[in-house]
C-alpha cells in the first residue's frame, strides 16, 4: 500500500513545478493519503480481458488543415507578464 | 424578452443590486454589446468565468488568471453572440472548475438563493444562481463530474450536459479534455433546447466535436407515451442517500409512468467505481492540462532567481489548495511507477461503466437517477475533500460514458430543491430534453410545489 510521506509530496512539487508551504504540504499529503486509499475500491474490479478507454469519441476525431491564421497580436502582447519591445520577457533559462 | 442598446445599462445595473448577497458574478459588464441581428436579439445570457470572453475578464476564478483579458471568443461564445444574445457577465465557479460548492473560488463563495447560508453547488454555482435568483434566463456552465446538474439541482432549475462531441470546447478552458463539455442551464427545458439549437454542431477549432445535426425543437412537446425507461435501482445502495432524496426518486418513477412510459428497475452495478474512477483520471488530465499556467506568456508571475524558481512561486501563489491537490495527484497518478496500477487502471473501469450504461440503453430509451444524494450543504459544513467528491457518485457516469444528462428539479426536502436526473443515449440529446419537458409540464400542474421557479421563456 502506498504511504504519502513528506518526500513523496516534495518529489511531486518538483516534477509539477509547483511551490507549497510546509502546512499546506502536511494537509495535502493526510487528503491525497485519504483519497489514494479510497482508490483501493478499484481492487476488486477484474480488468484483465477490458481495453483502456481514454475518450468517448474514439475513432472519430477528425483534424483540420495546419493553415497559418493572423491573430491580433496586440490583444496577446497586452496579457505578458513583462514586456519588451513586443516581446515577452522571461528569466534566464540557462545557468 | 430581448432588450435594445439603450435598456441594458440598466438590466446590468439591477443584476448589480440583485448580486449583492448572493455573489453569483465575478463581472457584470457595464456597457454590453447588443448584437444588431439574430434570432435572441438583445437576450441576456451569463458565462461561466471559465469560458473565454474577447475582451472581457476570464478569471477562471484563480488568482492565476485574475487579470486575463483574452483576445478572443470561445466558439459557443461566438456563435451566441451571432445568434443576438448580450454577453452580460461571467459567473463564479470554484477555481478552474474543481470543486461542487462554489467555495472554492479564490476571490468569493457564492450563496444559494434558495437559503443564503447554504452553497449553490458547484462548479458552475455561479451560473446556477444567477438563473434560480432570476438575474438572467439563461447561462451556460461546463460539466466534466456534474458542475451543471449538481448545482442546477441544488437550486432547483435545468441544467444540461450535452453528448460529450456535441458542443465545441474551443475557448473552454480545459480541465479534464476526455470528460469536459458545456451546456445550458435555465428555469424552462424549452430555454435549454432554444440554446442547444445556437450552441451545438461540428467545430474545426475541436476536433473531438462530431458532426451530427439535432433538431432540438421538433419533438420536444410530444410526450412520452410508449417509451421505456430504466430507473437506476443500484442507488438505493449508496450509504449517503438520503431518505427525501429517495423519497423523490420513487416519486418520479411514479410521475413518468403516469405519463405513459413503461419503467423498469434496473441495475448498474459498477455505478459503485465511478467516483474512485474519476478522481484519477480528472486529476491525470488536470496535470497536464494545467501546465500551461507558469507565468511565462499571460497570467500571474512571481519573480524567481531563474525559470524553476519563478515556476514554482507563480504556481504556488497562483494555485488555491484543491487545484494544487488534483495537479499532486494526477502527477502521482501518471508516474512511471504507478501508471499502470492508477491510470491504466481506472481507464479500463471506464470502459466497464460506460459498456454497462450502453447495454443498458440498448433496452431503454433512457435512465433514470437523481443528481445528487442529498440536498444543498450549509456553506463551510464539509471541509474534507473526498467527502466532496463522494456527492458526484450519480453524476460522474454520464461523463465518463459522454452521454447526454439533464436535471430536472423534482421533489423538496424542507424547502430546498432536489433534482432528478434523465440521461439518454449518445446523440439522442434530443430525446432526453423531450422526456424532460413532459415532467415539467406535468410537475408544473401540480400544485404541490414539485418544481419551483417561474417560466420565462426567452423570446425574440
Amino acid at each position: 500500500m502506498i504511504k504519502v510521506t513528506k518526500d513523496l509530496l516534495k518529489h511531486l512539487e518538483e516534477l509539477s513545478k509547483v511551490g507549497v508551504s510546509e502546512e499546506e504540504r502536511a494537509k495535502l499529503a493526510e487528503s491525497i493519503q485519504e483519497i489514494l486509499d479510497y482508490m483501493k475500491l478499484l481492487d476488486e474490479v477484474d480488468v484483465s480481458d477490458v481495453d483502456i478507454m481514454y475518450t468517448p469519441i474514439e475513432g472519430s476525431a477528425s483534424l483540420r488543415k495546419d493553415e497559418v491564421r493572423k491573430f491580433p497580436s496586440e490583444k496577446i502582447v497586452k496579457n505578458f507578464p513583462e514586456e519588451e519591445k513586443n516581446q515577452a520577457k522571461v528569466p534566464p533559462i540557462l545557468g | 424578452m430581448g432588450y435594445k442598446k439603450d435598456q441594458i445599462k440598466d438590466f446590468a445595473e439591477e443584476i448589480k443590486e440583485k448580486d449583492k448577497d448572493i455573489k453569483a458574478f465575478i463581472t457584470i459588464v457595464d456597457d454590453p454589446e447588443v448584437p444588431e441581428s439574430g434570432e435572441y436579439k438583445g437576450v441576456p445570457i451569463a458565462i461561466k468565468d471559465n469560458i473565454i470572453t474577447e475582451g472581457i475578464k476570464t478569471t477562471c476564478a484563480s488568482k492565476i488568471l485574475e487579470n486575463y483579458i483574452p483576445p478572443f471568443d470561445a466558439t459557443v461564445v461566438k456563435k451566441l453572440k451571432e445568434a443576438g444574445f448580450v454577453i452580460i457577465g461571467k459567473t463564479n465557479l470554484d477555481e478552474f472548475a474543481m470543486g461542487s460548492s462554489t467555495e472554492r473560488s479564490a476571490f468569493f463563495p457564492t450563496r444559494n438563493p434558495i437559503d443564503l447560508e447554504r452553497i449553490p453547488g458547484g462548479s458552475s454555482g455561479g451560473s446556477a444562481a444567477a438563473v434560480a435568483a432570476d438575474m438572467v434566463p439563461v447561462a451556460l456552465g461546463s460539466d466534466t463530474g456534474g458542475s451543471i446538474r449538481q448545482p442546477s439541482a441544488f437550486t432547483g432549475i435545468y441544467g444540461f450536459k450535452p453528448t460529450y462531441g456535441l458542443v465545441s470546447r474551443y475557448g473552454l478552458v480545459a480541465f479534464a479534455s476526455s470528460l469536459d463539455q458545456i451546456g445550458p442551464m435555465a428555469k424552462t427545458v424549452d430555454d435549454i433546447a432554444k440554446v442547444m439549437s445556437v450552441i451545438a454542431g461540428k467545430d474545426e477549432m475541436d476536433s473531438t466535436t462530431v458532426d451530427v445535426n439535432i433538431d432540438f425543437l421538433k419533438d420536444l412537446n410530444k410526450g412520452i407515451k410508449g417509451m421505456k425507461i430504466g430507473a437506476i435501482k443500484t442507488v438505493f445502495d449508496e450509504q449517503g442517500l438520503h431518505e427525501d432524496v429517495a423519497n423523490a426518486f420513487e416519486e418520479f418513477v411514479k410521475v413518468i409512468e403516469e405519463l405513459g412510459a413503461e419503467v423498469e428497475w434496473v441495475d448498474v452495478p459498477s455505478i459503485k467505481y465511478s467516483v474512485a474512477v474519476y478522481y484519477i483520471i480528472a486529476p491525470s488530465e488536470v496535470s497536464s492540462n494545467l501546465s500551461r499556467f507558469d507565468g511565462v506568456r499571460y497570467g500571474l508571475r512571481i519573480k524567481g532567481e531563474n525559470i524553476k524558481e519563478m515556476y514554482m512561486k507563480t504556481r504556488n501563489a497562483g494555485f488555491g489548495e484543491e487545484v494544487k491537490r488534483r495537479i499532486l495527484l494526477g502527477t502521482f497518478t501518471l508516474s512511471a511507477t504507478y501508471y499502470e496500477a492508477y491510470f491504466s487502471k481506472a481507464q479500463k473501469v471506464r470502459r466497464k461503466i460506460s459498456d454497462e450504461l450502453y447495454n443498458s440503453l440498448k433496452e431503454f430509451d433512457a435512465l433514470i437517477l437523481p443528481t445528487v444524494p442529498t440536498p444543498a450543504p450549509k456553506i463551510g459544513e464539509i471541509k474534507d475533500p473526498l467527502t466532496y467528491y463522494l456527492m458526484d457518485i450519480f453524476t460522474i457516469p454520464a461523463n465518463l460514458a459522454g452521454l447526454p444528462a439533464i436535471n430536472v428539479p423534482f421533489g423538496k426536502s424542507g424547502n430546498l430543491p432536489l433534482g432528478m436526473q434523465i440521461m439518454g443515449r449518445r446523440f439522442e440529446d434530443a430525446k432526453v430534453l423531450r422526456i424532460a419537458k413532459a415532467i415539467q409540464e406535468s410537475t408544473t400542474k401540480n400544485k404541490d410545489g414539485k418544481t419551483h421557479g417561474c417560466y420565462r421563456e426567452i423570446k425574440s
